[in-house]
């Protein structure tokens, strides 16, 4: 979905859906009165189509907004407006995940980029945001945040930005999204490419990414999870339906799996819950003790979107990791003199 | 399905097929065989299918116009085959090399990869034979038809790319990059499995390979347009009686299979033909590539083992090595100057 004229049609259904519809699924799970969810010929709840997380909702809530779990209409618009002043389409630094809504709020002046570097993206490129009045993704912890770090998970970062900060040797100093293995699950960044496909049969769920075109194929059959010893990118996953939402249980994740800062002992529950023709509440439980003081939950509004997902091509166009390589070696070549 | 464990267990899992399934006639003719139906009707081809077939692309010259061996060749075939490729010694044989040594050459085998000497047959699975002597089936002498000039000089041309030494990743093949293995893949005996899903309205079709995913809708939409190109182009699918039609255009002009790119038109033909066999035809045409269509049927076998995570660039130090070798040799170059 990043072809400029898709983007456009991409835009002017978003930004009716959003005028419309608001902030449904916005307050929990309630559906709304009267409707019922569409079911497949097999009888499970259809969650098929396109879903878009184009949510301008920060995963962390700002700290300036304390134990506020909402905005009010008046200061969402006033956000919103602030939002279109910085962020004006075909104008200005490209803003990704949550700087749209974090920038917006703190009313800064003027909005750059962390891309300064090179200035080769700008809002152009970037789909328009869905808003409502929540103050975070994360619902628990109840204040928005994402629990402590445990110190072993502190040191691991701190590895890894050393690691970064070094000369690159070959492609695997670089991260996995750069190296377009992947971009991880669950996947929780707004915005850009964040489309979802998803399909069903009696016994699977497929669940295809737009980003590095990763399908997720989930049996839902209560076989066991695969030997501990197996161990994946993606990890392995296996569904079953809870009344009318779909639970995915995610481990075996691979130790070179990066999930800010969780890897082999991370555990994943997602539970997808359609609650309206238009929105796919997706809740996401993550778990890993070495990692976190505490599991936290994320709830993110999936979208509806009447757009395809096209092959996505990330390798193949990766010729910044050419320049990368050979810039590395430029500077230790500079250095040795 | 790479490990050595997984490709015992699938050798055993072979080997009960091939005595359970000996004859493969041509698709569809005069079979009794009613295939199972999915809720909505259609012949159920789900689950995971692998082409560990011996029989090459083109029928060896020797063969002539012989389209199937006798029982007795093929016993003698595959008693050679057996004695030069036991399971845990000698050199790997990939594809067309398990039939073609064994039925014209067989004392002067060597492996393609005499380079390395890295790969034996431990790691391959075991094949299963019958009695045809080609895949194509038409045109009937069970050749490819004659390549246009044009097409043989763009194949003389890669040749001639690939002996430079490589200026960056994209001087290399596109299975060397881990992009893609293609479209059609017709390697048999490596990591050749496949798994069909199926909803109402769309086909899914997971390959081993690269863990590449084809969702393939069957609702009659058109193409998409005729400037979006695609690895694996773009695909429809459609039932005709019982079997799945797909046809596929929109190739990218990177793409390569055999020498055609944007131009070839892709149509498959997937027909369950007894409960552990689905016949896998295909006919390709590309006026610019070969002289005229041509038409191969590959038997795909089911398996009750998982397809696992595909890892390929991620492992792909090969790829520093080719590069930092080409570099070596530029600078001996440069030296000798």
């Amino acid at each position: 979905m990043k072809i400029p004229h898709t983007l456009f049609v991409a835009l002017s259904a978003l930004a009716v859906v959003a005028l419309v519809s608001g902030s449904v699924a916005a307050q929990g799970s309630a559906p709304d009165e009267g409707w019922t969810v569409p079911r497949t010929v097999f009888g499970h709840p259809d969650l098929q189509g396109v879903w878009a997380n184009n949510n301008a909702t920060p995963l962390q809530r700002p700290e300036v907004l304390g134990d506020r779990t909402h905005l009010t209409d008046e200061e969402l618009a006033a956000v919103q407006s602030r939002a279109n002043e910085l962020f004006s389409l075909d104008a200005g630094d490209a803003a990704f995940g949550d700087s749209v809504f974090t920038a917006a709020l703190a009313e800064a002046e003027s909005f750059s980029s962390r891309d300064t570097a090179t200035g080769n993206y700008n809002q152009f490129w970037m789909v328009e945001r869905d808003w409502d009045t929540r103050t975070s993704l994360i619902v628990d912890p109840p204040n928005g945040r994402i629990p402590e770090q445990t110190s072993a998970a502190k040191m691991r970062a701190g590895a890894r930005r050393t690691a970064r900060g070094r000369h690159a040797r070959w492609t695997d100093d670089r991260s996995l999204g750069e190296r377009c293995l992947s971009f991880g699950t669950p996947r929780l960044g707004a915005g850009y490419n964040s489309y979802y496909q998803l399909f069903q049969t009696p016994d699977h769920v497929v669940i295809q990414m737009e980003m590095a075109h990763d399908a997720r194929i989930i049996s839902l059959d209560e076989r066991p999870h695969i030997d501990r010893d197996i161990r994946q990118w993606l990890g392995n996953s296996r569904g079953y339906w809870d009344g009318d939402t779909l639970v995915v249980e995610t481990k075996n994740y691979s130790s070179k799996a990066n999930f800010m800062g969780a890897a082999e002992h991370l555990r994943v529950t997602e539970r997808f819950t359609r609650v309206s023709d238009d929105v796919l509440q997706y809740e996401v439980t993550l778990t890993d003790p070495t990692t976190w003081m505490a599991p936290w939950s994320v709830m993110i509004p999936l979208r509806s979107s009447p757009d395809a997902i096209y092959e996505y091509a990330c390798h193949e166009g990766n010729i910044g990791m050419e320049g990368i390589l050979a810039g590395a070696r430029r500077q230790e070549a500079l250095e040795s003199r | 399905m790479t490990n050595p464990y997984t490709a015992i267990v699938s050798t055993t899992t072979a080997v009960l097929a091939v005595v359970l399934a000996l004859p493969v006639a041509a698709a569809g003719q005069g079979s009794s065989y009613v295939p199972p139906r999915t809720g909505d009707g259609h012949p159920d081809l789900q689950g995971i299918w692998g082409n560990n077939s011996v029989t090459p692309l083109e029928r060896p010259d020797s063969l002539a116009d012989k389209s199937a061996l006798t029982e007795e060749e093929l016993a003698q075939v595959e008693e050679t085959a057996n004695r030069l490729f036991a399971l845990d010694a000698g050199d790997a044989v990939f594809g067309d090399q398990f039939f073609n040594v064994a039925v014209t050459d067989p004392e002067s085998f060597t492996s393609s990869d005499g380079g390395t000497g890295n790969y034996n047959q431990f790691w391959l699975v075991e094949r299963e034979f019958n009695t045809r002597t080609s895949l194509i089936t038409d045109p009937p002498n069970g050749k490819l038809p004659p390549t246009t000039s044009a097409a043989k000089m763009a194949v003389a041309t890669r040749a001639a790319g690939r002996e430079r030494p490589a200026a960056w990743t994209a001087d290399r093949g596109l299975s060397e990059r881990c992009i893609t293995f293609g479209l059609p893949n017709l390697l048999a005996g490596y990591n050749s499995y496949y798994q069909i899903l199926q909803t109402a309205e769309h086909v899914v079709i997971e390959q081993e390979l690269i863990h590449t995913t084809r969702i393939i809708p069957l609702d009659g939409r058109p193409h998409v347009g005729d400037d979006v190109r695609q690895w694996h182009g773009d695909s429809r699918g459609r039932w005709e009686g019982d079997t799945l039609v797909v046809e596929t255009r929109n190739f990218s002009p990177q793409s390569d299979f055999r020498g055609a790119r944007e131009q070839m038109t892709l149509v498959e033909r997937l027909t369950r033909v007894g409960p552990d066999e689905i016949h896998y035809q295909f006919t390709v045409n590309d006026p610019t590539a070969w002289t005229e269509p041509w038409t191969a049927l590959v038997p795909w076998r089911k398996t009750d083992q998982p397809i696992f995570e595909y890892a390929c660039h991620e492992g792909n130090l090969g790829m520093e090595g080719i590069l930092a070798g080409a570099r070596a040799e530029d600078a001996e170059a440069a030296t000798a100057r």
